[in-house]
């Protein structure tokens, strides 16, 4: 009779349970059926920076699903999408999966690991012989482990005799780090997330967190003090629409205003005084300098209103605890280091530093972009030493147990300057590890150029279809995030564990085990014994880290770290007493003391006259150009985001560029039509997304589509060599439709 | 050496062990104890006259899009399949604009269309909760549901052949746990309430009351959306100027027509035959309705293409009570009957009053039945779709192809005279120059000013589907204008052979042209729906 009735009406069978949802054991809540856990392990997502710990599913030891962690002091529970998404990146099909050789046809075809480090190693010692080891540099990436991060930095400047290596964290970090290096004696970011709850004044300079890192804006959304909210960006960003204050200051004024307000500090006496003269140097001449900005100046270069300024002002000085937080907006430009620095010191004459709810902090962007600025080995010797300091080579070396003259006693040239030096054949051999620059490096038009005169390209990737990947003379196949063991630090400076969860596919390896072959095939590998696993690695990076600023020589191994949530910077060894209990202690800042890492304890006020944008709009070219993150479901040249369907789901498909309604009826350009965006460097087709949140004369573009970094120009801060991705000028014109 | 260390990390790379290194406890009192995001839900169940409701705080929904993909993994869908989407609006004047995330699921209606609609009864109200669930051994994958909705809820998932849509995590619910999308929101921007039913009655619009969301009287949506900020005025989807063509259904366009062809060749065969004196041959009626018999056996057939499991089309009668997609169904199938016992009774020349009372409820049921297909659409309100055209475009399409399938039987049976063949020709000339002016005449709406439903279908077929709307017009203007005077002119000018090969252009042309019309009819519609999220489709 029920079968009678199940065909007339079927309430429950096999496409019902494929659907249903079942408690599961491990504390999980409900599961779907199909994918129940049979064990779960967490790790840190390898994204961004926030460092979101997210417990994996597993079901006969491989991974099926994803929770965000619950008991993470960073995510509480929470992911963003990429996050929810991130084992899916993995099967692509498109994996690399065997070496690739460029033929003689310029095709990449499979050849096995020895053929493959055989060339490797034959072609660069070739160049090396032929016109000196510096001829070969890598660049690397802020995207995989610190471990190998360390071994790929000692492996090519101790082991191969190279000199220049850079990472792409050039890209989004170097900024803050030569900011904080210069201001407090260290690259030291000096937050925790818990000062998101705790400030009453947060000020967001050139930061989108919303979209950029939601993760943190969670934190925001948790302070329980009313904060006022103050977003300094172009754009009505959703950060801006979620803030109490915004002020659209014109593009690449921001250091003026920065100025203008230390004037109004310093002229109505809004100095924390007693903590300038403690604790800070070159005040006095911060104050002279500051004279040149009034309020007129200040107006009239910012856009913004006399009463704004002065209202930004008073929000300020009004504030308890003021934290001040930045991201691309201020490293992505032509004088980031200075206005990163005008931040801090702001921070430093109100005393807002050291104090909970307060600091001037940078987050970071890239999962281990922070590992990479302390061991990556590239623009300071491993665990933030100079490679000039003859006395700081010995210490590395006697650590290491290789012999000192295999350091470099010279710095390395940055990303940019690798790059300059290929067309003048001072570089012919270039190593690629994890990035794409083929899509990300500022102005395209010349980057292929230059990359098309190297004498051998290798690129080691997850992925042999990036754009980068396609230009290799070899490609080496990289496990990724997920199928391989390791450290990470997060923008608040706590170390976390990448874990082994799911198998790479073909014979593709962790990065960590084709640095060891390559050190066993170039010949070096007696240099590397010690450096037999990751975890092995860390042991030798605690050793080089104990004294220093980031000392971590108090964390006792991997389990330490999983068992306590992650492990903030510092943790030396006379604090493994207090380790028992991290729960309560498992948020901390720096500075308290008032003590900062410069020999005298000081943190220094330092300040530049302004300088001119490198390409303000003219005739021809009548907009300014501004490019950022697009939306939260894609990660930088989308190698990975875009290999997930959900996500695809949640981005538009074709390059885009905001334009204010005012520009668009002008040019007659409706939304959604066709346009030209064009610059001196080239024209690319993209969609017109009509918008009042862009400001008229301004064009918005994402940095996820290839189009936009063919319109970018090539302009870098002097200091930190970062990018200036954030202004150019550039015109827009309508095309017919279809 | 070196390939031996080589085996050896290949080795190691394809070794799991973080199970044995770091797996969470398998027992439970290892595990502490959880909070499943209590807060988000209500305390207790729905009492009498309420039920759950999704509440949005959209001060709080910054657009990272973490509900969705949360509702993805913790519900196990298929690997492209989304629940949840996140609109996103743009709106106000430079210094005073506004930027804003929606994020939406099925709205758990007071008065659901997708169960309206449902042939097979495969959606239920729940009594208690008031959740709408798919019971998904039910679905036939008709996907009539994704046409009535108005939020594009429902999701047709290729492969399985039938329907998913959200169920607001009601086994989560029944526990005490938060749905997927509530819990995973950083900002706690999505929460369950309870909502009174009358309050959605009476106030429709306080709910899903967003800028460019279909009109909440059509289905009394129960999702709350709460803001402190006031849209202003011109605040629109980012995704209101991003048009592109629906899907075709082929089966449906087929289907249409020949159910449409089926109908009109019985009827017209039949007003012709009674109450005209064209045609006395006594065959001829038992011909025309074998005609219309084997196009609506055909349509039948061809309409099961469109089932994702088709074995199960004859669910399809549950649905009678509220579905016109079963009442069409029912009528069509009805219809085709009575044909063949009316084809049969005429071949045995069964005439009298028996066969012709049959006759004439056949042919009510056809027109009936055409009737219910006009509903089918018109329900939608989709606005290209609930449109007086609809009407007159499916009976005018009825008479066309009637009298255009039908001609040949005549013009074997007739006479010498011819005088019925020619009116026929001229009758069917001027249904359908009247049809083409209708559809011309609706391309009016591009010249509106504001981008309505309307206008979006009409350039929808005057660009990306121009070569489409250009074919449809040109065929039906030869097979049904201009090949019809020829043939009438031939025929009044000669006694000689009847040319087949025009009378068989006349049945094709016109069957190619209404089918073109009736392919735009599907491909250009402009469906309900939420604000979308971006430029995912190409923008034209």
């Amino acid at each position: 009779m029920d079968k009678l009735r199940d065909i007339f009406y079927k309430t429950n069978g096999d496409l019902t349970q494929e659907l249903i949802l079942e408690p599961s054991v491990l504390g999980l809540g409900q599961l779907p059926k199909r994918l129940m856990p049979q064990a779960a392990v967490n790790l840190i997502c390898g994204y961004c920076s926030t460092g979101c710990s997210l417990t994996v599913h597993l079901r006969n030891r491989e991974a099926v699903n994803l929770t965000p962690n619950r008991h993470h002091p960073v995510n509480l529970g929470e992911a963003c999408p990429k996050g929810w998404e991130a084992l899916t990146p993995l099967t692509a099909p498109d994996r690399a999966k065997t070496p690739l050789l460029k033929d003689r046809f310029g095709k990449l075809v499979a050849v096995d690991w020895d053929t493959a480090l055989k060339i490797f190693v034959g072609r660069f010692k070739d160049i090396q012989r032929k016109y000196g080891a510096e001829r070969v540099a890598f660049l690397s990436t802020g995207q995989f482990c610190t471990e190998e991060m360390a071994l790929l930095g000692a492996l090519a400047k101790f082991g191969m005799g190279m000199v220049h290596g850079d990472a792409n964290t050039r890209q989004c970090m170097a900024t803050a780090a030569v900011a904080y290096k210069q201001s407090f004696g260290f690259d030291a970011p000096p937050f925790t997330y818990k000062d998101f709850e705790e400030s009453d004044v947060l000020v967001f300079v050139g930061a989108n967190p919303c979209i950029a890192h939601p993760i943190m804006w969670q934190r925001v959304l948790m302070n329980r003090h009313h904060p006022k909210i103050v977003v300094i960006d172009p754009r009505k960003t959703e950060t801006a629409m979620a803030a109490t204050h915004h002020y659209t200051v014109a593009p690449k004024s921001d250091l003026s205003l920065f100025y203008g307000l230390a004037r109004i500090f310093i002229a109505n006496g809004w100095i924390n005084q007693i903590f300038v003269e403690r604790h800070t140097n070159g005040f006095s001449e911060f104050t002279d300098h500051v004279r040149q900005f009034p309020l007129e100046l200040v107006s009239a270069a910012t856009g913004l209103a006399i009463k704004e300024i002065e209202e930004l002002a008073d929000l300020i000085h009004c504030g308890q605890r003021v934290s001040f937080w930045w991201t691309m907006g201020v490293n992505q430009s032509h004088e980031g280091v200075r206005l990163a620095q005008a931040i801090i010191n702001l921070a430093l004459l109100t005393g807002n530093i050291g104090r909970p709810g307060t600091g001037a902090n940078s987050i970071t962007g890239q999962c281990n972009a922070m590992g990479s600025r302390l061991f990556s080995n590239t623009t300071s010797l491993l665990g933030g030493y100079d490679f000039l300091n003859p006395e700081h080579r010995h210490k590395i070396a006697e650590i290491l147990k290789i012999n000192p003259d295999c350091i470099p006693a010279q710095n390395s040239l940055s990303y940019d300057q690798i790059l300059e030096q290929i067309p003048v054949h001072k570089i012919k051999g270039l190593w690629v590890i994890a990035t794409n620059p083929a899509h990300s490096w500022i102005n395209q038009h010349d980057f292929r150029e230059v990359i098309s005169q190297l004498d051998f390209l290798v690129v080691q990737d997850m992925y042999a279809t990036t754009e980068m990947a396609q230009l290799a003379d070899l490609v080496l196949p990289a496990a990724g995030w997920g199928e391989k063991e390791g450290t990470v630090i997060n923008s608040e400076r706590r170390l976390g564990l990448f874990r082994k969860v799911a198998a790479a596919p073909g014979v593709a390896l962790a990065d960590f085990y084709i640095f060891k072959l390559i050190a066993q095939y170039w010949g070096c590998a007696e240099m590397f014994t010690d450096w037999s696993s990751p975890e092995a690695v860390f042991q030798i990076l605690k050793k080089i880290s104990r004294q220093t600023p980031a000392d971590i020589s108090g964390i006792r191994d991997y389990q330490m770290i999983e068992e306590s949530g992650g492990i903030q910077w510092p943790f030396p060894e006379s604090m493994t007493a207090e380790a028992l209990n991290l729960h309560q202690n498992s948020e901390r800042r720096l500075f308290a003391d008032g003590k900062f890492y410069h020999p005298d304890g000081k943190a220094r006020f330092l300040f530049e006259d302004i300088r001119s944008v490198p390409e303000p709009p003219d005739k021809f070219y009548p907009f300014v150009l501004l490019t950022g993150r697009g939306t939260s479901v894609q990660w930088h040249t989308q190698t990975r985001t875009g290999k997930s369907a959900v996500l695809r789901k949640l981005y538009p498909k074709e390059a885009y560029v905001e334009i204010n309604p005012q520009d668009a009826g002008r040019l007659k350009i409706e939304p959604g039509q066709w346009v030209h965006v064009s610059s001196l460097r080239g024209m690319v087709k993209a969609k017109a997304v009509v918008t009042p949140t862009v400001k008229p004369g301004e064009l918005f573009m994402p940095m996820h589509y290839p189009e936009t970094n063919r319109l970018t120009f090539a302009a870098f801060d002097p200091y930190s060599r970062q990018p200036s991705y954030k202004y150019c000028a550039a015109n827009v014109t309508r095309l017919p439709h279809d | 050496m070196s390939p031996d260390l080589i085996e050896t990390y290949l080795q190691q790379q394809q070794e799991l062990t973080a199970v044995e290194a770091f797996a969470m406890k398998h027992d439970l009192k290892q595990i502490p104890a959880m909070n499943f995001y209590e807060e988000l839900i209500p305390k207790s169940a729905p009492g009498p006259g309420q039920q759950y409701a999704f509440s949005v705080d959209l001060d709080r929904c910054t657009g990272c899009k973490a509900c969705v993909t949360a509702c993805h993994n913790e519900n196990g869908l298929p690997e492209d399949e989304t629940w949840r989407t996140v609109g996103l609006l743009y709106g106000g004047r430079n210094g005073d604009s506004v930027i804003q995330h929606v994020t939406s699921a099925c709205h758990h209606c007071l008065d659901p269309a997708c169960l309206n609609g449902c042939p097979v009864d495969a959606y239920v109200k729940e009594k208690d909760s008031g959740v709408v669930r798919h019971l998904e051994d039910q679905c036939i994958g008709c996907q009539y549901c994704t046409f009535t909705c108005a939020y594009d809820v429902p999701k047709y998932n290729r492969k399985k052949g039938i329907v998913h849509k959200c169920d607001m995590c009601i086994s989560r619910l029944n526990v005490g746990e938060a749905p997927a999308c509530a819990r995973a929101c950083p900002n706690g921007a999505i929460r369950i309430t309870l909502v009174e039913t009358a309050a959605v009655y009476e106030h429709p619009t306080d709910f899903v009351n967003i800028p460019d969301a279909p009109d909440s009287h059509y289905t009394l949506p129960t999702t709350r959306y709460e803001t402190q900020k006031k849209f202003p005025s011109g605040t629109m989807a980012v995704d209101s100027y991003t048009l592109q063509p629906e899907h075709c259904h082929w089966p449906l366009v087929a289907m249409l027509v020949l159910t449409q062809l089926s109908v009109g060749a019985f009827a017209g065969g039949l007003f012709l035959n009674r109450y005209s004196d064209i045609i006395s041959h006594p065959l001829a009626p038992a011909v025309q309705a074998l005609v219309a018999l084997c196009a609506g056996i055909l349509a039948m057939a061809v309409s099961i293409f469109h089932l994702g499991r088709p074995h199960l089309a004859f669910r399809a009668v549950l649905g009678l009570r509220h579905s016109w997609l079963s009442r069409e169904i029912i009528a069509f199938g009805l219809f085709a009957i009575l044909t063949a016992f009316y084809a049969l009774a005429s071949w045995k020349h069964e005439g009298g009053l028996t066969n012709q009372i049959l006759a004439i409820i056949t042919a009510i049921l056809g027109l009936f039945g055409i009737g219910c297909s006009i509903m089918v659409y018109k329900v939608t309100r989709r606005p290209f779709w609930d449109h007086p055209q609809t009407m007159v475009k499916f009976f005018l399409t009825t008479g066309i192809l009637g009298l255009a399938a039908i001609l040949p039987a005549f013009l074997f049976f007739g006479g010498s005279s011819k005088v019925g063949e020619i009116f026929v020709c001229r009758l069917m000339a001027a249904l359908v120059l009247g049809k083409l002016l209708t559809e011309g005449i609706f391309l009016r709406h591009l010249r509106e000013k504001e981008w309505t439903a309307l206008k979006k279908t009409a350039f929808l077929m005057s660009r990306p589907l121009r070569r489409v709307t250009n074919a449809r017009f040109i065929l039906g203007l030869l097979g049904g204008v201009i090949l019809p005077l020829v043939l009438a002119a031939k025929l009044n000018s000669s006694t000689t052979e009847v040319p087949w090969a025009l009378v068989a252009a006349i049945l094709g042309f016109s069957l190619i042209g209404e089918s073109l019309e009736r392919f735009l009819f599907f491909r250009a519609v402009v469906p309900l729906k939420m604000p979308g999220g971006g430029l995912e489709k190409d923008v034209l």
